[in-house]
């Protein structure tokens, strides 16, 4: 029973808040056009949370996010001279690569991955800061990308990509098996290893993509870049009721989930013409209530 | 009769859907020894758990010396006068002798959170002395002493303060014959001292040997208290198993029956500090059993087979296409198969389903392309759960809520749902129920008719002599001696070469 309740509440609490907002905006929460606006904001943090769903599903925490998005834009931009199309292929190489070097120290430096995330983080958004304090790099065509319909597009074919992923293939099954128990997964003659990193891989093509969508909102790639992407993907994903710890319990539909629910409660409160310091605070409110209301607490309990 | 010490009644407890204990109502007395016999998973264990203060019964009280008892600790069990020993290591590696002989009780030798160490160690070595450890330096790190002399450094411990109460649960099973020896005179000296005393054991000479009372357990429940002459092997052994098994319970025949083909070797397996040059081969249709003390290191040459540990020397090889293993990937792609020792922490996905249990190792044979039909796993997962007959409500069910022997039968699906042509079972029937276990012993059969082979290790001497066509003995990571099956074969025989 308690599971039950446990699995409904975050679908309950997005339905809840467009009902709420709906009917407290004068009408202005519930058009077309703000719908429109919501998708494009969310779309680059559900590209991004796609993929850290198999990062979590086996028991990791990507911190990197914000911090490899600036990176690969980065060197994207440096490496394609300026041309969208080389542009949109390197940067998921270098997420790829960020995906792949985050793993590395997971894997053979045997910590753990957030620890490899966080060093990306800061250092992505330093290499970041400096490159653009020197240069303008603008890729002004990548403006016929920032469309609702583009987005939207992108948004449902990576989400569609990473369900059958997820729930049909042995990618995302052993994901599972691994969040669940590591050590049975090797016994069962599954490498744990080439799994983790397939889902640090995974997690950087999406990193790309969502890099990609982030140039053509701005035309540039900016210190701002990938800004806080990190806590926005955790956040969200937590208020779509993800299992913390990974494993079976792990759904892909808490992207989709969280990320419309993080982005409506936004949306909402700036309509509802809140000061946007205020949003933060009643955000982390909802974040804290949220949590303790659908975590699995099993974890914590004293077996004796 | 003596004088009741503790009594306790209508206990309860339940792991989850598994019923441990049910409904068990029992005395201990003054001076007298109670033996709790029965089979693996029939609960002396949960039993006599309840009593030391590991876990509260799910339901039951108990009455010691006259009080209710609800003990919150093994810690609270203990100040109160029960001691538990365990057929686990009950000290902590890294902490010195001394210390871990008054763990908890730091504060009886200081004052305001000091502990006075010097009056600590002192103390320490007192007791080592009375109790003929003179060998064992109070300052120095547990871990720097044998299996043997850590438990007999914990029994002097829990007789430090005397006990009104002295568990002792299948503590000389891993203990050589001077130790053994010497737990029988301490049983006999807390005899005579008014102790009640509590034994668990596998031994059933051991039991008419030692014990005044017999109570025997069955799948949790209570089925008789036995005195005086009614406290034999024969009878006991009747009573545990509760009926005659069609057949007989281990494998009917007694002749060393396998194919000439080898299937699988080892050469020369190495690992530094635990075992060392294991050699053998594996025949098509063959149980190769090996047999030690826990830590001979046979469970881990297991592994080592399986690919799960890098030997540091030596090599498996596989006959059949001439292949070295060397990853548990490798091994499962050939059709081995592996059966963990620690059901709970190495081969089940607790909270997963028994669907998502059983196909976990054979996804590869399931998927078409890339895609794996939700349909096919169902199928796959009822078909193979319905020929180890697990009893649940359907595949959709948690793991973790079914029994001990249920959760076994889920495991050997797994790899039966894989095709496994060769099984590395250690401990197989490790704290399972004897229905379940039976059920094991005819798959093993079935398996030798069918060309399959097996490479098993058990620490219960009569299963390896009952079911494998060889036995390798190892002592200390080495290899010992090795047997035939035959019907002449007894436990002394093999006992001799592993201790």
């Amino acid at each position: 029973m308690r599971d039950k309740i446990r699995k409904i509440i975050p679908i309950a609490g997005l339905a809840g808040l467009i009902i709420l907002f709906s009917l407290t905006t004068g009408g202005k929460f519930f058009t077309l056009q703000n719908a429109k606006n919501i998708v494009m904001q969310a779309s680059i943090a559900l590209v991004a949370a796609v993929g850290t769903v198999f990062v979590m599903a086996h028991n990791n925490l990507d911190f990197s996010l914000g911090g490899a998005c600036a990176l690969s834009s980065v060197l994207a931009y440096l490496c394609s001279g300026g041309n969208l199309w080389l542009f949109i292929l390197l940067a998921i190489v270098f997420g790829v690569l960020c995906g792949l070097f985050t793993s590395v120290i997971h894997i053979y430096g045997r910590v753990p991955a957030f620890m490899g995330g966080l060093c990306l983080m800061f250092a992505g958004r330093g290499v970041a800061q400096t490159a653009t304090a020197s240069q303008y790099m603008m890729i002004a065509e990548s403006g016929q990308l920032n469309n609702f319909w583009v987005f939207l597009a992108v948004a449902v074919t990576v989400f569609g990509i990473g369900y059958f992923l997820f729930n049909y293939t042995k990618i995302g099954k052993y994901q599972k098996l691994i969040g669940t128990n590591p050590k049975a997964t090797e016994l069962s003659g599954i490498s744990v290893n080439k799994y983790k990193t397939i889902a640090f891989v995974i997690s950087g093509v999406t990193l790309g993509i969502a890099a990609t969508l982030t140039l053509s909102r701005s035309l540039a790639v900016t210190g701002n870049t990938g800004l806080n992407l990190e806590t926005d993907v955790l956040l969200a994903l937590s208020l779509g009721g993800i299992s913390m710890a990974g494993g079976s319990a792990t759904r892909i539909r808490s992207a989709v989930i969280g990320v419309l629910t993080y982005y409506i409660l936004n949306n909402g409160m700036l309509l509802w013409g809140m000061n946007p310091d205020y949003v933060d605070i009643v955000k982390a409110v909802f974040f804290l209530a949220t949590v303790s209301i659908s975590i699995d607490r099993s974890e914590y309990e004293l077996i004796a | 009769m003596a004088e009741t010490i503790l009594r306790a009644e209508h206990m309860f407890k339940e792991f989850g859907a598994t019923k441990a204990v049910t409904d068990v109502t029992f005395e201990l007395h003054r001076g007298t020894v109670l033996g709790l016999v029965g089979e693996n998973g029939s609960g002396k264990s949960t039993l006599s758990s309840m009593i030391a203060g590991v876990y509260p019964p799910t339901k039951g009280s108990m009455t010691y010396k006259g009080k209710e008892y609800k003990p919150g600790s093994v810690l609270e069990a203990r100040k109160a006068g029960i001691q538990y020993l365990t057929q686990e290591q009950g000290t902590i590696d890294g902490m010195t002798v001394a210390e871990n002989m008054f763990l908890g009780e730091e504060d009886s030798f200081g004052r305001g959170g000091m502990v006075n160490m010097g009056r600590l160690v002192a103390r320490a070595r007192e007791i080592l002395n009375e109790n003929g450890l003179k060998h064992v330096d109070p300052t120095r790190n547990i871990d720097d002493y044998s299996f043997e002399d850590r438990k007999m450094i914990e029994t002097a411990r829990s007789l430090s303060k005397q006990p009104d109460i002295l568990i002792i649960d299948e503590t000389t099973t891993a203990l050589s014959k001077k130790g053994v020896e010497r737990i029988y005179e301490i049983i006999a000296e807390q005899k005579e001292k008014g102790t009640a005393v509590l034994i668990i054991s596998h031994d059933l000479s051991e039991v008419q040997h030692l014990c005044d009372e017999v109570m025997i357990l069955r799948d949790g429940v209570f089925i008789d208290l036995l005195k005086g002459d009614d406290i034999n092997p024969d009878n006991m052994r009747r009573k545990m198993i509760g009926r005659e098994f069609e057949g007989s319970y281990y494998r009917g025949d007694f002749e060393c029956t396998y194919e000439d083909e080898v299937v699988l070797s080892a050469e020369g397996l190495t690992l530094d500090g635990v075992f060392y040059d294991i050699s053998f081969e594996l025949h098509r249709g063959e149980i190769l059993g090996f047999g030690g003390l826990s830590d001979c290191g046979m469970h881990e040459v297991l592994k080592t087979v399986f690919g799960a540990i890098k030997p540091t020397r030596g090599s498996v090889t596989l006959k059949e296409g001439n292949v070295r293993l060397h990853s548990t990937s490798a091994s499962v792609r050939r059709k081995i198969a592996y059966i963990p020792k620690d059901r709970d922490k190495e081969s089940l996905f607790q909270p997963t389903s028994i669907k998502d249990n059983i196909v976990a190792a054979s996804l590869d044979k399931i998927k078409k392309g890339i895609f794996i039909s939700p349909r096919i796993e169902r199928r796959t997962a009822n078909e193979q759960a319905g020929i180890m007959e697990v009893k649940m409500q359907n595949v959709n069910q948690m793991a973790k809520d079914l029994s001990g022997g249920n959760k076994q039968k889920v495991v050997i699906a797994k790899w039966l749902a894989n095709d496994s042509r060769i099984f590395i079972m250690d401990c197989p029937t490790r704290g399972i129920d004897v229905g379940v276990k039976a059920k094991i012993y005819r798959l093993m059969e079935d398996f030798k008719r069918r060309g399959i082979s097996v490479l098993m290790v058990s620490e219960e001497m009569m299963e390896l002599i009952g079911m494998a066509d060889r036995i390798i003995t190892m002592k200390d990571g080495r290899r010992t001696g090795e047997f035939i099956r035959s019907d002449s074969l007894s436990e002394a025989d093999i006992i001799e070469k592993i201790i």
